[in-house]
């Protein structure tokens, strides 16, 4: 199979030497009114009918034979720029594309690079960030990974959480890329919202499968997520003030046309509004109650442009939620002070350097760190003697990371990449410390897991080859995992093709195949931030899958994007906690002795219509899916289904703009419910088939159990959403006030299942189970301001 | 249209208020449970104290169901042999299953004893109104115990330091897809005038490895590719509390070939227990070999060994 893989790739290194006088256009393509770069812009030479699109960068390169050109300029929500000229030596064209043509009016014209169809990449969905901002919001806060779930393939937790599970896998699956930097926490109040701030982002898209050679590390997902650079041209602005939060973004140049910056800023504020509220209620009461509950997010981020050629960002994430709650005596002035604190600190430091005309590189060093605390502490006074007891728990994760990514465009025909990367880990699986001060009586010791450290390289090179008809992308992606001496390495080859039928059907297929060294501990019941990042050691093999994926794809009236994919997923390696076992018990054994690894199969059917502007824009998403584990220490070695194995799902999103002013949104979610183990009933097998002794007060030991776990499934959840918004333009100033209702039709989804008992007319007493649910009907306002 | 905006979302602003509707509770109680057989069948081969086998069986109910469980007495208990019929149960009731203990038990009395390794056996048991139950397991071929010692001050206990005593064993016939559980006990001889009186106390085994894991009734359980790298080696640490054995007493180690299910079954029962209340745990639910019921069918060999 490898050598299959070098074979070719040396093939296609002799057909790139072969070829006929030829020059090459370069340049970046950028928004005319913020100087912002356009990814995946398309560029097309109308002669030749060879084109090509905007990297990351907004860079693009397009080698053609000497000769006359008719060269178009695209991109999603902008005005087209054509170009006539006659290539006769290499020539550099930065193009600015006029955003002024909305996304409800742009007509479509020059759009054909970039069609569904055209790509090879299969498994990949890209979201207009504007149609997400468009989208109904719970409580009015834009989400997102709220609106990624929304696509096909992708399931949440439950409702209103923003965990995202990828084609049967679990969150730690995604590879999360915040302009390149891994975020290991993506989520603020117990994952109600993300972390990702949508005034500050610029592109949002996520791969499934069929990953190109440039990803590792993850097996189920890629999200990449690209902050903006902030405006090259004027000083502007943007926020919002809602029910709970409020943000403000700031974005401008520092030197017009070569330096600018972006400062977007978020906190929520219910702790300031239930502090009143508490007050209130506690007058009478001999305690004072505190509470300390709100998240904030602060992006920033700054660029130089030197010359066309080198250009440098560095940009800065810092999240943190604060979940804490202070309780003091009055009187006695006692104190206990107890909750959680979790957050992210994320940074890059990225140059840009075009090489050559067809050689663009990009050196990034990054920094992420996300760190979890959770306490109490109890002060008592007493006869003129202070009494302190602290408790402290602490785990995160820290990344250090070096990476070079290397763009080659050396004809039409292919576009290849390579690069190299290294990263060291620092994990913290949870230590408690310990503190207390009393009378004749101290102590101050840790109980837990040590630190441990590793490093991570990475190694990869892919084409992309036109081939007429027939298009493909191959490549190979090579890791290595250095943890406490032991050495993993992993070699993956990835393929993805795609041949177009005369009728504008693309055929597509992929196969690609992942390894994941580093591991997050969580229980599949729920995610907290109290879920440990853990490293692959030598107890602990790396996960790894494999998955192959078919299709097909075909734009419709030139509008809507339609397609039909077909997955195989296997997994293994995966990791659980072993049944019974709790991040909270036994602090100081090692995780390593609390968890099991098994396997996994995943497959499904998925379906898409996405028509991204017009009047009405949106897509209907469809996902028919399996998804089971088996592991030997779980369900006695018997596969059962996965908590997320969804075999429904379906998305319903609509945008319409009724007037200039007037706009009106909504989504219609239905999901099969999650498969869960519930004590359905008792029975009671011998002691004899225990081992216990027969002088036991009775013969018989008592089980309340399910027959196999995950047996039970929870009621299939629905729910609409729906927004309005009335949009005003002011001379100076641009405002909309958004008025929505999530789960407007009020439909009880179930979030948990708790047992309880009912009295029953006869005076009898049963037991029962019910289903939870949490989210009602949620009325939201929010205020959106422009300038 | 403005105003039929306003009146939507007034009333959506009122039904949002109501304070009771912020936490609904849907009752599921329809999807309930479907009683089930429950079967206790642990045929203990070669055991001089027991004589006959036994199946105990009982009922599920569901957690709402305000019934005891209660034995099934007219069910039809059947044992085969590969294909072949080789016993049929006879109900006997309040029977002394054990001679020895304060047990009376009703059950189903099974008197076949030629049973071969490497043959499959199935248990089947049907009783009106519940769908039929089966399950089938192979006898595996028997490890028996070697070269027992009794090493004083044997252990050093990592977690403070001492030294303590220890039982090992050496196990024979072994292979990686064995199953073993292990138990050591104190037995102890009265003599009383003519009676002579012999009691079993099961100790507390500390493992010494942590492939061994405990299990209820003071047992241990392994797989054999747990020991097979030390060439079936077991070392079992005895805790401080045990009283050294004297000329009325001795301990005895028992082992026991058990199936991978009951492998399984004892494991989770294990877990089980661990967790019941604790909502932070991974649920843990109890291995079951029974084909459309519960319980366990297992079939193992016994061989208990005096350390003198």
């Amino acid at each position: 199979m490898q050598k299959s893989f070098f074979t070719l790739l040396l093939i296609l290194a002799v057909h790139l030497l072969h070829g006929q006088k030829k020059h090459t256009i370069s340049g970046y393509l950028t928004d005319a009114e913020t100087g912002e770069k356009l990814i995946s812009a398309n560029i097309l030479d109308l002669n030749s009918e060879k084109g090509t699109t905007t990297n990351l960068y907004g860079f693009y390169s397009l080698t053609l034979p000497e000769d006359s050109a008719t060269l178009v300029f695209s991109y999603i929500g902008y005005g087209t720029v054509i170009k006539k000229i006659f290539l006769h030596k290499d020539i550099k064209m930065n193009i600015e594309l006029s955003g002024s043509v909305s996304l409800e009016v742009v007509e479509v014209n020059a759009e054909k690079v970039n069609r569904i169809e055209e790509q090879t990449q299969m498994s990949k969905v890209s979201l207009p960030v504007e149609q997400i901002k468009r989208l109904p919001a719970l409580l009015g806060e834009v989400d997102v990974l709220k609106a990624i779930q929304l696509l096909p393939g992708v399931h949440s937790g439950g409702e209103g959480q923003t965990g995202l599970y990828v084609r049967g896998g679990s969150p730690d699956q995604n590879l999360v890329l915040l302009d390149g930097v891994p975020v290991y926490n993506v989520s603020h109040v117990l994952g109600i919202f993300s972390v990702f701030n949508a005034d500050a982002i610029s592109n949002i898209s996520l791969t499934k499968g069929g990953f190109p050679a440039r990803f590792g590390g993850r097996l189920s997902s890629v999200l990449e997520i690209n902050m903006k650079e902030g405006n090259m041209k004027k000083m502007t602005g943007e926020g919002s003030l809602g029910i709970i939060s409020s943000k403000l973004t700031l974005q401008g140049p520092i030197i017009k046309d070569k330096s600018s910056f972006i400062i977007s800023g978020r906190r929520t504020y219910l702790d300031v509004l239930a502090a009143s509220f508490i007050t209130l209620a506690n007058r009478s009461s001999p305690e004072k109650v505190t509470p300390r509950l709100y998240f904030y997010d602060l992006n920033a981020k700054v660029n130089y442009k030197f010359n066309d050629r080198h250009r440098l960002y560095l940009s800065a994430y810092n999240g943190s939620d604060v979940f804490k709650i202070k309780i003091t005596e009055k009187a006695s002035k006692d104190q206990y002070d107890s909750g959680l604190e979790w957050g992210n600190l994320i940074s890059a430091l990225r140059w840009n350097y075009k090489i050559s005309n067809n050689l663009f590189s990009n050196v990034t060093a990054t920094y992420s760190k996300y760190r979890l605390n959770t306490g109490a502490s109890y002060e008592e006074h007493a006869n003129q003697i202070t009494s302190k007891f602290a408790a402290l728990y602490i785990s995160g994760i820290q990344d250090l990371g070096l990476k070079w990514d290397l763009d080659y465009i050396p004809a039409p025909a292919h576009y290849i990449k390579y690069g190299i990367s290294g990263t060291r880990h620092k994990y913290s699986p949870g230590a408690l410390s310990i503190k207390v001060e009393d009378t004749g009586f101290n102590l101050d010791t840790a109980i837990g897991s040590q630190d441990q450290y590793s490093t991570e390289y990475d190694a990869y090179i892919e084409d992309d080859i036109s081939l007429g008809n027939f298009k493909t992308n191959v490549g190979v992606h090579y890791s290595l995992f250095d943890v406490n001496g032991k050495l993993y390495h992993s070699l993956q080859p990835r393929l993805g093709m795609r041949y177009l039928l005369p009728n504008g059907i693309a055929l597509k297929g992929s196969f690609s195949t992942m390894t994941q060294y580093i591991n997050l501990l969580t229980s599949e019941a729920f995610s907290l931030p109290t879920d440990l990042w853990v490293p692959s050691t030598d107890k602990i093999k790396p996960q790894q899958s494999w998955q192959v994926a078919l299709g097909a794809a075909k734009t419709l009236l030139d509008e809507y994007e339609v397609s039909l994919e077909g997955y195989y997923k296997r997994m293994k390696n995966v990791l659980s906690y072993k049944p019974g076992a709790s991040f909270l018990l036994g602090l100081s054994d090692d995780w390593q002795d609390k968890v099991t690894q098994g396997t996994g199969l995943a497959y499904g059917l998925e379906f898409l219509v996405q028509k991204k502007f017009g009047k009405l824009n949106g897509w209907v998403g469809y996902t028919l899916s399996w998804n089971t584990r088996q592991y030997d220490l779980i369900n006695g070695g018997k596969p059962f289904p996965f908590r997320y194995d969804r075999r429904h799902d379906l998305s319903i999103v609509a945008n319409y703009k009724i007037t200039d002013r007037w706009s009106f949104s909504s989504a219609w979610v239905f999901a099969t419910g999650n498969a869960i183990s519930l004590p359905l009933f008792v029975y009671a097998v011998h002691n004899k088939t225990l081992n216990i002794d027969n002088f036991n007060f009775t013969p018989y030991q008592f089980i309340d159990g399910a027959v196999e776990k995950n047996s039970f499934r929870m009621s299939n959840s629905h729910r609409l959403d729906l927004s309005f918004s009335y949009h005003t333009k002011h001379k100076k100033w641009e405002d909309t006030w958004v008025i929505g209702a999530y789960n407007a039709y009020w439909h009880k989804n179930p979030y948990f299942v708790i047992t309880g008992t009912q009295k029953l007319s006869s005076g009898e007493i049963k037991v029962v189970f019910k289903e939870v649910s949490i989210l009602p009907i949620i009325p939201s306002l929010s205020y959106q301001f422009k300038f | 249209m403005r105003s039929y905006l306003f009146l939507l979302l007034s009333l959506v602003a009122i039904l949002s208020c109501n304070e009771n509707r912020f936490i609904t509770i849907l009752d599921i109680e329809s999807k309930g449970h479907e009683p089930q057989l429950v079967v206790s069948a642990r045929f203990i081969l070669h055991n001089p104290k027991q004589n006959n086998q036994f199946v105990f069986v009982t009922r599920s109910k569901a957690l709402n169901e305000n019934q005891y469980i209660t034995t099934v007495d007219h069910a039809e208990v059947t044992l085969w042999e590969d294909e072949d019929l080789v016993d049929t149960g006879i109900w006997v009731d309040t029977i002394s299953a054990f001679p020895h203990s304060l047990d009376r038990i009703s059950g189903y009395v099974m008197k076949w004893k030629d049973f071969v390794p490497g043959k499959n056996y199935t248990l089947k048991v049907s009783a009106p109104g519940f769908t039929t139950v089966e399950s089938t397991i192979m006898l595996p071929e028997k490890s028996e115990i070697t070269d027992v010692k009794y090493n004083i001050n044997g252990y050093k206990d990592p977690s403070d330091g001492n030294s303590i005593d220890e039982i090992e064993f050496k196990i024979s016939n072994i292979n990686a897809e064995k199953y073993y559980l292990t138990t050591i006990q104190q037995v102890s001889i009265y003599i009383r005038g003519t009676n002579r009186d012999t009691s079993y106390s099961s100790l507390y085994p500390i493992p010494e490895s942590p492939l061994y894991q405990e299990v209820s009734g003071n047992g241990l359980v392994f797989r054999g590719e747990d020991v097979l790298p030390l060439q079936g080696l077991v070392k079992i640490a005895l805790p401080f509390l045990n009283i050294n054995p004297s000329s009325s007493s001795y301990y005895q180690v028992t082992l026991y070939n058990i199936t991978k299910d009951q492998y399984y079954y004892l494991l989770s029962y294990e877990q089980y227990k661990r967790v019941l209340g604790n909502p932070f745990a991974e649920p843990v639910v109890v291995y079951s070999n029974i084909k459309n019921g519960l319980g366990i069918f297992s079939l193992e060999y016994y061989q208990a060994f005096p350390v003198k």
